[in-house]
């Protein structure tokens, strides 16, 4: 923040005023207003499509009077920072983590506020150039030929191929995928979204063959040609009838559950925040909006609070839809 | 972790080594049993299974007890009527206060009575740094001090350094502070000092994970629970330092003190704090150098600053932005930490009162004038982005060149790595049966120091591996046992050369402080671009890091030989490596040892960062329990952790005699 943002937030205060002072007879502006007097605080958690799909929603806050505040947290632990109180909305939580999300809405110190809209599919992803290797994929059935396997064998995996695996906290179930439909591969940790994109991108830079853990809406699979390996798909007796699918011992002899990404609240702030826990209720976006940002941060190079000002300038009419 | 120096009482050494001498036998015996004991499945003998881990109908419940505990400490416990949480809340809402303001002052603006004011601008927090330099050091001091502000500037990266500066500035004057009261209460209750010392052993090791979900509960989401988080970590260097610069100053000169008529208090802060002063300097650059290393960690939490920069860029392997920011954080560490020794360092003079005026003026000419001309000169306000470089594309651009060039070369000395020392190493480490560790701990313990320490030692091996987590204890050991012996054989050497020569020295510190402050994440996503992740990369991360306490222990201990023994021994005729082997090196046998005894301390500190790039030991279960909502997970790892850090330390010192008397 500096001297030039001061300026312009101290105008938006008078114009905010202003504004209300002509539309003193209508309740809701009054409402607003005494909403609007303490600040309303975002999760942002550093990774560009949550950060994307949280600074839309803050820019659409800004727009309707609202200051926010933007809390930088770590995935896990906004959890706590939501149960305590310290913030009042997060606008990515997914489906994956399911846990910890659980977890934190056993308390009934926060509440769900419905899905963002934004599907997530995430699995067993490939350099579309590993195909030669592997011929077969998508399908599952190829990554168990030897040839296929020893391609993606490192020295430290082989004989079995090596998986790069999402980091340890995911939900990822490879390790009883790996057992019930016999795939002959060793699981890397990776420790951070970081570690796991370093791992993967720097493999696809060189042309390597590599598979790892992707996932979308991902600058990564955003930005390189790639695709997802087709696994039987998931039903919910896959994860907890082992006589289900191929493997008649196992569970999860299935790809993973496709999910959305989920907006949750602090509990006591719909009380001080009625009208911004509605707009938030009403907030959606699609993937392919989350992708857009995503390509305006990662491959154009701008700021995540530009882009989403550009996002919210540029679909005046679904905004409008947030604030009925 | 510290690179303090702890070096012990020696009057206790003597009666330590002939109470051993008693026991010798008998434990020269049990460490041969217990060698066999570790050996045996190298061997390809069978252990029963019973012995190899220890079966789970006799592990506790540790997990479910410690979860328990902790959720009640964070969420239930109360003091009368009043719950812990919201007393804590309260203190942190006091010590928010003056971390609000420095940021205020320097990067968001303060409200004061209703009215707005922007930050101080740019030239003036700049101007003042050098002044600051050029103050209490020389030009060269100012040319550092107001060009690390130049360099944030530049890259565009001022209000996120402001914002560190503040919250670390605001994070060591608190360390400090509390740290010499805790060093200052040590000293005069040997009792006190007595039960802190393993406390701050646990502060130095947990990962953060371990009770990342109790600090944000009691202190909140934001500057003020990282401060704690930092304050956590970064204090005990200065608490142990307090205390042993306090029982360094010779007695006599608190003895006058009192019969000039001086209370208690008086003699503390008048006469024993300012002669003890000059060696307390060590703990407060290790208070800030440990802070800075924990920004990363901070911003993880809610603190903004350069922390987050460099995290949110490396999360899009955006390497080169990571770079200027992970400089930043480096060149606000090595000018804070240069102005901090300059202004301790400086002998009180007798200037006139005329120059000392002319300073004040021109301190206030520096402050002041920008902020009337800012108004009317926007770039005073802020920093034109039309002058900001960057480096970034130039860097990533480099590391894609790097990626393509030298993964061929770099893969056959990891695939060399790997075959002949770290798979086998690992293989030997899992293969290892409790009995076998639990034994050779007290073995060590009955041989170096007596019968205590080889029951306290072996009981926390106990647990180890009793609590459930005896395999990842395993896997933890392995890394850090490679780790510590690839940075000592780096870093041994390395401080001989600094010892022997001065200028080499100089070099070598700014080595040094640069890899201790450099957020390890911002060369480690190269490595792992180019090698893929996994426990080389984890490898590198120790060995870099834990070489820096090798080096800087092993030269002080060689210089601190009195030099009239080493000039004696070479009259007589011994050749220089005669000198070295058989006078420098005996003299300095505790000196180094202390070394190596800091060198695992540094590498179990580094454990936290490994976890993040996917090593499976205890490290990694702190960090997978804050996201499985299983605090119990997590401080149970954390403190097989503690334990095993704190087994090695006591071993070591014991044999380098002097803490051996200690229980």
């Amino acid at each position: 923040m500096s001297y030039r943002k001061f300026n312009t937030s101290w105008m938006k205060t008078l114009g905010a005023a202003a504004l209300s002072a002509t539309f003193l007879a209508a309740p809701q502006a009054r409402a607003a207003d005494a909403e609007t007097a303490s600040p309303v605080r975002i999760v942002v958690t550093g990774i560009t499509d949550a950060d994307f799909i949280a600074n839309v929603f803050a820019g659409f806050l800004e727009q309707n009077g609202y200051k926010v505040e933007r809390v930088k947290a770590d995935y896990a632990a906004q959890f706590v920072g939501l149960e305590a109180g310290d913030m009042d909305f997060s606008t990515s939580i997914w489906d994956t983590s399911r846990d910890i999300m659980d977890a934190a809405l056993a308390t009934g110190k926060v509440q769900n506020m419905g899905s963002t809209g934004v599907k997530i599919r995430e699995g067993w992803w490939y350099p579309l150039y590993v195909k030669e290797l592997c011929p077969g994929l998508p399908d599952w059935k190829a990554l168990l030929e030897p040839a296929c396997v020893k391609a993606l064998a490192t020295v430290e995996s082989a004989p079995k191929a090596r998986f790069v695996e999402a980091p340890a906290d995911w939900t990822t179930n490879n390790a009883a995928r790996l057992e019930a439909l016999k795939l002959p591969f060793v699981l890397e940790g990776t420790g951070t979204p970081a570690a796991l994109h370093a791992a993967i991108v720097g493999a696809v830079q060189r042309k390597e063959p590599v598979i790892g853990w992707g996932f979308m809406p991902d600058w990564m699979t955003e930005q390189y040609p790639g695709e997802f390996v087709q696994f039987p798909h998931f039903e919910a007796a896959c994860a907890t009838d082992p006589k289900w699918g191929g493997n008649p011992d196992k569970v999860w002899d299935c790809d993973n559950p496709y999910g959305y990404v989920w907006k949750v609240a602090n509990t006591k702030s719909e009380a001080r925040l009625p009208r911004a826990s509605r707009m938030l209720r009403l907030y959606h976006l699609t993937a392919a909006d989350v992708a857009w940002g995503i390509r305006r941060v990662d491959v154009d190079g701008i700021e995540s609070e530009k882009a989403a000002e550009e996002w919210l300038k540029a679909h005046p009419d679904l905004v409008a839809d947030w604030a009925l | 972790m510290t690179a303090v120096e702890l070096r012990s009482e020696p009057e206790s050494r003597g009666d330590a080594v002939r109470g051993a001498g008693a026991a010798r036998l008998p434990a020269l015996a049990l460490l041969a049993v217990a060698v066999l004991l570790c050996l045996l499945p190298q061997f390809g003998v069978e252990m029963p299974p019973a012995l190899a881990a220890i079966p789970d109908r006799f592990i506790l419940p540790w997990r479910q007890w410690a979860g328990e505990a902790l959720t009640y400490v964070a969420k239930d416990s109360h003091i009368g009527p009043v719950m812990v949480s919201e007393i804590t809340r309260g203190i942190a809402g006091v010590i928010l206060q003056p971390m609000l303001l420095l940021q205020g002052l320097v990067s968001k603006g303060l409200t004061v009575g209703g009215v707005e004011l922007p930050p101080l601008p740019w030239p003036s927090v700049m101007l003042a740094s050098a002044l600051l330099g050029l103050r209490f050091g020389s030009v060269r001091l100012a040319l550092l001090t107001g060009g690390a502000l130049l360099y944030a500037a530049l890259f565009g990266l001022w209000d996120a350094t402001m914002l560190t500066l503040a919250s670390v500035l605001v994070s060591v004057a608190f360390g400090v502070l509390l740290g010499t009261w805790l060093g200052i209460l040590a000293f005069r209750h040997p009792r006190v000092d007595r039960a802190l010392q393993p406390l701050y052993d646990v502060m130095q090791t947990v990962p953060i994970f371990a009770y990342l979900v109790p600090i944000l509960y009691l202190f909140g989401f934001g500057p003020v629970g990282a401060m704690m988080a930092t304050v956590i970590y970064a204090m005990p260097p200065m608490a142990r330092v307090t205390t042993l610069a306090l029982r360094g100053v010779p007695a006599s000169i608190g003895e006058a003190a009192a019969m000039a008529g001086c209370t208690r208090g008086q003699v503390m802060r008048l006469a024993l704090l300012p002669s003890a002063l000059p060696k307390m300097m060590i703990g407060v650059n290790q208070v800030l150098m440990l802070s800075l290393t924990m920004v990363i960690i901070a911003s993880v939490i809610g603190a903004d600053g350069l922390g987050a920069v460099v995290l949110k860029a490396l999360q899009s392997l955006k390497i080169g932005r990571g770079l200027e920011a992970g400089l930043a954080i480096v060149l606000v560490a090595i000018a804070l930490d240069r102005l901090g020794q300059a202004i301790a360092e400086r002998r009180p003079q007798h200037r006139d009162a005329a120059g000392s005026r002319r300073w004040a003026l021109a301190f206030a000419v520096a402050l002041v004038l920008p902020c009337l001309l800012a108004p009317m000169i926007p770039a005073l306000a802020n920093w034109p982005a039309d002058w900001s470089v960057s480096t970034a594309s130039w860097w990533d651009a480099r590391i894609a060149q790097m990626n393509l060039a030298f993964a061929g070369p770099l893969r056959e000395l990891k695939t060399f790595a790997f075959l002949w020392l770290l798979r086998p190493t690992k293989l030997f480490f899992l293969a290892v049966p409790w009995i076998g560790a639990v034994t050779l701990v007290a073995a060590l313990g009955l041989l170096l120091g007596g019968w205590r320490l080889a029951l306290s030692c072996g009981l926390m091996m106990l647990f180890v591996a009793g609590c459930g987590f005896w395999e990842p204890a395993q896997l933890s050991l392995y890394l850090i046992a490679i780790s510590v012996a690839l940075a000592l054989l780096i870093g041994m050497p390395l401080g001989l050369a600094c010892a022997a020569s001065p200028r080499f020295n100089a070099g070598m510190r700014v080595v040094l402080d640069t890899i201790q402050t450099l957020p390890s994440f911002v060369y480690l996503i190269p490595v792992i671009m180019l090698l893929g992740s996994g426990d080389f990369p984890a490898l590198i991360a120790i060995v870099v890091y834990a070489v820096t306490p090798a080096v800087r222990f092993t030269a002080d201990a060689l210089r601190h030989v009195p030099g009239e023994i080493v000039e004696a021994a070479r009259m007589s005729g011994a050749s220089r490596w005669q000198n070295f082997g058989w006078v420098k090196v005996p003299l300095a046998r505790p000196g180094l040892l202390l070394a190596v005894n800091q060198t695992v301390m540094m590498a179990f500190g580094m454990l936290v960062i490994t976890a993040l790039i996917g090593t499976k030991g205890l490290e990694s279960d702190t960090l997978i329990s804050l996201s499985k909502a299983d605090p119990g997970r997590g401080i149970i790892a954390g403190a097989a952790m503690a334990f095993l850090a704190i087994i090695i330390d006591r071993l070591l010192r014991a044999a380098a005699g002097g803490q051996a008397a200690r229980p």
